[in-house]
């Protein structure tokens, strides 16, 4: 797996930082927790009825007490049984509900902190580390959560009040099972803490590997045709999938370990319980109907020993899965390139901007920049030059290393928004994909945007604004495509508009038409346009031309044109075969 | 010291017997199968699991003996004896336990890697899907989360076996013990399990609607992922934010859903258990009353009673959810196995290697000759036809296509893309090197760098942090669009495919740039055929003809002697 070198985890949260957010998940709820406690702890204690009515079965044969007696103690064991199905049962639902809705809650939080990361920071890390969060480590924590609630309230209550009832029936049964047996368990769960959360860990990375490939491959799915991938691809969707398949048989071995301690544990209990009801009967200081209840009493506790024990596994599976959801919320957010006013009435001003991916390997120097109230400047340049990263600082969803970017500001509304050429249409309606810039925008306010940057190809789908598109609807062509994206800029209406070659991907015939839809979505307002195609660029009201992170021409179309410099090289390459 | 951890998963994948899926596999059927799926290890599995819970059912036996012959007795000798049998039995379940869960998760994990080797498999097959895929999510939730579940399938056939061997020696012991006893047990048991069957039945339909949810949800969290770049530029995150909260409250309202069903079940699965005890204690208590049953013997009853409530309880409680979520999880499992592939039936034939004839009749009328490089001006919805036709994805809507002679339908897709290489618009990056994304792990070195430096891509590599060996991102992202586009083309240039069809391959890049590849192009293709499908003057200019949207020729010479 030699593809993930430079690649960067988003972070995990720490314990403290995973208990911090169940709380504020859990805020206002304390009564319902308190209920489900009671419900599962009744349930527990309901569920004693049984080991202690057989007991007492026992004594009353031993003793000829009667069939009366018999009735009545298989009536405890029926009226415990219902006591304890009702009281388990609903105690059950409402802890699985809390943790359902805590589960919501903190999933929600995480993707919409996902969506706020750092640019540069989501892409270290790779999308297949987030989506693997929000969904493997969602699921892990929805299945073992069920289970880890319950158990931990119930088993705890059935383990104390079975050693009660035991010290109870003669003190020295509980002495020889908690004496020998605490510190086998104290030990395992020593052993475990310190064994198993690499092992989680490692195999819910491999999993985020997994997810990683094989969202990849599917997303590029023409390309691996192409190329005819599908099998190399596919051998290493499998490496990664067996490597899963190492890591779980691993976890499965700290299992095994696990329980085989644990039944260590239980042998030395019945041992003991044996050796001193031999005692007791043999000095004449107990029943043979004591030792039976005491036997079954440990008898009955192996299963929520057990249980609680499991769920320390299960619990370290899902903080394992928690502390991966909760570290995207702990993630550094975007901090947002701290928000100063241009000192003259510019639309924006940048200042010595310097700025890097990778330290070392500077992209941008010393950019000084300034676009007017109204103006439209074009950026162009060869590429690589550093046009595309300008606009992102410009926008601001890149942090300059040094300098300063400002843009103003708008009363009531954004100030600047970004469109590049990657389009994608979110899965959805046509309505949805358009009022994600302006929730709540009436038909008509979307339906405005859209005639106005000439999208009339789309106001003619059939089911008009609830067309569904996207992945799973109406494939969309790249000029309706970039047309959608033009019109959320025109809902938008930010006081600056910044256009990456969001008309690049057009053909012959729809250029005219997404020039005249950029246009549109730029009148009124300040605007930088990046282009290549230099027809487009010659008409904005300045042209300035970057090479290797520099700008090194500025000005009117005619007078680059007239100039000797580099945009009169490339105007006359340009304009060569076109008439 | 530590001892050597035995059974672990091996370098390679376990083999197993493929898994058959066609057109009349039903969900139902498909869970079988997977169960069935590794009978080497589910059988060993079982028989250990057997092994245990008999090693478990015997422990309130061998206490109830003990108690019978050493506690009342007062024999120490006996005693000793029967703390050795009980050691023995202790050693014997766990040990059972230890190696029979590993070996059943080894056959689980081999089931499991096939099916999902199978899913992968189907979506990237070359044979495409026809209409259209759903969300990349979704797909990934069903290879990943789906298969998961329903290869736990494999698990019934190794835990709930043992179980039931746990729950018959228990029956074989109580017939021994009273004919009328074992018989409650041998007649309330399966009547239990009926119960248990029935009582899943809303469960199953509930965890089916909620999985179903679930995958929406993270197919939902992964389109706006996918999307991020778009909602950070608009700043309209918290929008996309307020979307994916929508569906994550409808998935968590399904989960509200399934686990109302499932306290439901879980609760009167308890309570028919605890009558079922109850009624049992009745019947032994009363004959031992009667002198039928000796003490020891009602211990041993009353003992093999509660540990009964463990098999039987985890059978309710986990065979039915487990073949509930593998029923569930295998229908959604076969959405994807059963695609109806985009190319039905495609041919086994490879064409000859090196360069070929291609002539298309009809409508779109395209003949080009080795060696030849042809500019073709068309608007997208003629260019994707054409792209299609030539992948061997489509067939010609009219007259025919041949390569080397033969109709392109004849070959055998990846024999034939590589053949003609048909590079879409919008060609992907994949998280690596630059050389890995270039070269493809076919190229040579020197093929290349050849395509690189054709593909004006000198820039890229000496301003990456480490060359040739720099990550590209994911998708290429680290890289802006025109140094991503570049490295596609050189990419294409690098497998030097007979005959190579290009799509606007230089959209991103800048004229200068653009006029660069154009000169270097033709050097680059050397003896083999190039069909550019572009407007872009600088790429129509070193092309040996252009035919344009009307199908109007103009050949070099011609454009020569207009000058």
């Amino acid at each position: 797996m030699s593809d993930h070198g430079t690649r960067e985890a988003l972070p995990l949260a720490d314990a403290a930082q995973v208990r911090a957010e169940v709380r504020l998940a859990l805020k206002g709820g304390t009564w319902k927790v308190v209920g489900v406690v009671a419900l599962l702890t009744l349930g527990a204690a309901a569920g004693l009825v049984t080991p202690w009515a057989l007991g007492s079965l026992v004594d009353a044969v031993a003793n000829s007490e009667g069939a009366e007696r018999i009735w009545w103690i298989a009536g405890a064991i029926a009226a415990g049984s219902l006591v304890a199905a009702i009281a388990d049962g609903v105690g059950q639902v409402g802890a699985t509900r809390l943790v359902e809705r805590v589960l919501a809650s903190t999933r929600e939080r995480m993707v919409a902190r996902g969506l706020a990361l750092p640019r540069a920071a989501l892409e270290r890390a790779g999308a297949g580390d987030l989506v693997s969060r929000s969904g493997d480590d969602v699921n892990v924590v929805a299945e073992a959560a069920p289970l880890v609630v319950p158990a931990v309230a119930g088993s705890a209550f059935s383990i104390a009040m079975t050693v009660v009832g035991m010290a109870v029936l003669d003190w020295r049964f509980a002495v020889a099972a908690v004496l020998l047996v605490a510190p086998v368990h104290a030990l395992t769960l020593n052993w475990h803490r310190k064994t198993a959360p690499d092992v989680y860990e490692a195999e819910r990375a491999a999993m985020a590997h997994r997810a990683h490939h094989l969202l990849a491959s599917l997303r590029g799915i023409e390309t691996v045709h192409a190329f005819g991938l599908s099998r190399p691809h596919g051998k290493r969707i499998a490496a990664v999938s067996w490597a899963v398949a190492q890591w779980s048989v691993r976890a499965q071995t700290v299992v095994n370990g696990f329980f085989a301690r644990l039944n260590f544990a239980e042998f030395l209990g019945m041992g003991s319980i044996l050796v001193v009801g031999f005692w007791l009967v043999r000095e004449g200081q107990g029943t043979v109907g004591a030792a039976t209840t005491a036997m079954l009493f440990f008898l009955r506790l192996f299963d929520p020993i057990n249980r609680l024990m499991i769920v320390v596994d299960d619990l370290q599976s899902a903080l394992a899965s928690m502390r991966r959801i909760v570290g995207v919320i702990g993630a550094d957010r975007f901090k947002a390139p701290e928000h100063t006013e241009p000192e003259s009435d510019a639309a924006a001003e940048v200042e010595a901007l310097d700025f890097a991916y990778t330290p070392g390997h500077p992209v941008l120097r010393g950019i000084d920049f300034r676009i007017g109230p109204k103006e439209t400047v074009a950026l162009v340049g060869s590429s690589g030059a550093g046009k595309s990263t300008l606009a992102a600082l410009i926008a601001g969803v890149l942090e300059p290393d040094a300098g300063r970017v400002s843009v103003a500001a708008r009363e009531g509304g954004p100030a600047v928004a970004l469109v590049t050429q990657e389009v994608h249409v979110f899965d959805g309606t046509l309505r949805e994909n358009l009022d994600l810039v302006r929730p709540g925008a009436t038909d008509d306010e979307l339906e405005a945007a859209l005639r106005r940057v000439g999208a009339e190809s789309l106001l003619a789908l059939a089911d008009g604004l609830d067309t569904g598109i996207g992945d799973r609807g109406l494939e969309l062509t790249p000029a309706q495509a970039q047309a959608l994206a033009l019109a959320r800029v025109v809902l938008l209406d930010p006081r600056l508009a910044v256009l990456d070659e969001a008309t690049a991907e057009a053909g012959s015939a729809d250029s005219a038409a997404l020039d005249g839809a950029a246009a549109a979505a730029l009148e009124g307002r300040a605007g930088l346009l990046v282009a290549h195609r230099l027809d487009q660029a010659a008409k904005a009201d300045r042209i300035v031309v970057m090479e290797h992170g520099r700008i090194v021409e500025e000005g009117t179309h005619e007078g680059l044109a007239a100039a000797d410099g580099p945009y009169a090289r490339a105007w006359s390459l340009w304009t060569r075969g076109r008439s | 010291m530590r001892l050597p951890r035995w059974f672990q998963a091996p370098a390679e994948p376990i083999p197993v017997r493929p898994i058959r899926v066609d057109a009349d596999t039903t969900p139902r059927r498909l869970a079988a199968r997977v169960i069935l799926g590794a009978p080497g290890y589910t059988a060993p599995a079982g028989a250990l699991a057997v092994g245990h819970q008999i090693g478990e059912a015997l422990v309130p036996v061998i206490m109830g003996f003990a108690i019978d012959q050493a506690v009342a007795t007062g024999d120490p000798v006996r005693l000793a004896l029967c703390l050795v049998l009980l050691a023995a039995d202790f050693a014997m379940l766990s040990y059972s336990y230890r190696f029979g869960s590993r070996i059943g998760l080894l056959g689980m994990e081999a089931v499991q890697h096939r099916l999902r080797t199978l899913v992968a498999g189907r979506l990237l097959d070359p044979t495409g899907v026809a209409g259209r895929a759903g969300l990349p999510g979704t797909s990934l939730s069903i290879a990943a989360t789906d298969v998961n579940v329903l290869s736990r399938a494999v698990f019934i056939a190794v835990f709930p076996v043992g179980q039931f061997a746990g729950i018959l020696l228990c029956a074989v012991v109580l017939l021994a013990i009273s004919w009328q006893i074992g018989l409650i047990v041998l007649i309330g048991v399966p009547l239990l399990l009926l119960l248990m069957d029935r009582a899943g039945g809303p469960l199953r339909r509930r965890s089916e609607r909620q999985s179903e949810l679930a995958a929406e949800a993270s197919g939902k969290a992964a389109d706006l992922l996918a999307g991020y770049r778009i909602l950070s530029g608009l700043g309209a995150q918290a929008a996309g934010a307020d979307r994916y909260r929508r569906a994550s409250r409808d998935a968590l309202d399904g989960s509200l859903h399934a686990a109302g069903a499932q306290g439901v079940f879980v609760g009167s699965m308890n309570l028919a258990t605890g009558l079922f005890v109850a009624g049992l204690a009745v019947v032994a208590g009363l004959r031992a009353l009667d002198g039928d049953l000796t003490v020891g013997q009602l211990i041993t009853v009353v003992g093999i009673t509660q540990y009964i409530i463990g098999p039987i309880g985890s059978f309710a409680s986990a065979f039915g959810p487990m073949w509930a979520g593998a029923l569930a999880a295998a229908a959604r499992v076969l959405t994807v196995l059963t695609l109806a592939p985009r190319v039905e039936n495609p041919g086994t034939a490879s064409p000859e290697p090196g360069e070929g004839h291609l002539r298309l009749t009809g409508d779109d009328d395209l003949h080009i000759a080795p060696g030849e490089c042809v500019g073709l001006r068309a608007g997208p919805a003629e260019a994707a036809e054409l792209a299609a036709v030539l992948s061997g994805a489509a067939e010609p809507r009219s007259g025919t296509a041949t390569w080397q002679g033969r109709p392109l339908g004849d070959f055998d897709l990846d024999a034939l893309r590589a053949s003609i290489l048909v590079v879409p618009h919008h060609a992907a990056l994949f998280d690596g090197t630059i050389r890995e994304n270039v070269a493809l792990g076919t190229a040579s070195e020197e093929r290349t760098a050849a395509a690189l430096e054709a593909a004006d891509c000198a820039e890229i590599v000496e301003s990456a942090p480490d060359g040739l060996d720099a990550q590209v991102g994911d998708d290429g992202l680290r890289l802006s669009g025109g140094q991503r586009q570049r490295l596609a083309l050189a990419r294409a240039l690098a497998q030097h495919p007979p005959l190579l069809v290009l799509h606007e391959p230089t959209t991103a890049v800048d004229s200068v740039t653009e006029a660069r590849i154009a000169e270097r192009l033709r050097a680059a293709r050397g003896p083999y055929s190039t069909l550019l499908i572009t407007d872009a003057p600088a790429l129509l200019a070193v092309c040996d003809r252009v035919i344009g949207p009307d199908r109007a020729e103009t050949s070099r010479s011609d454009e020569h002697a207009h000058e």
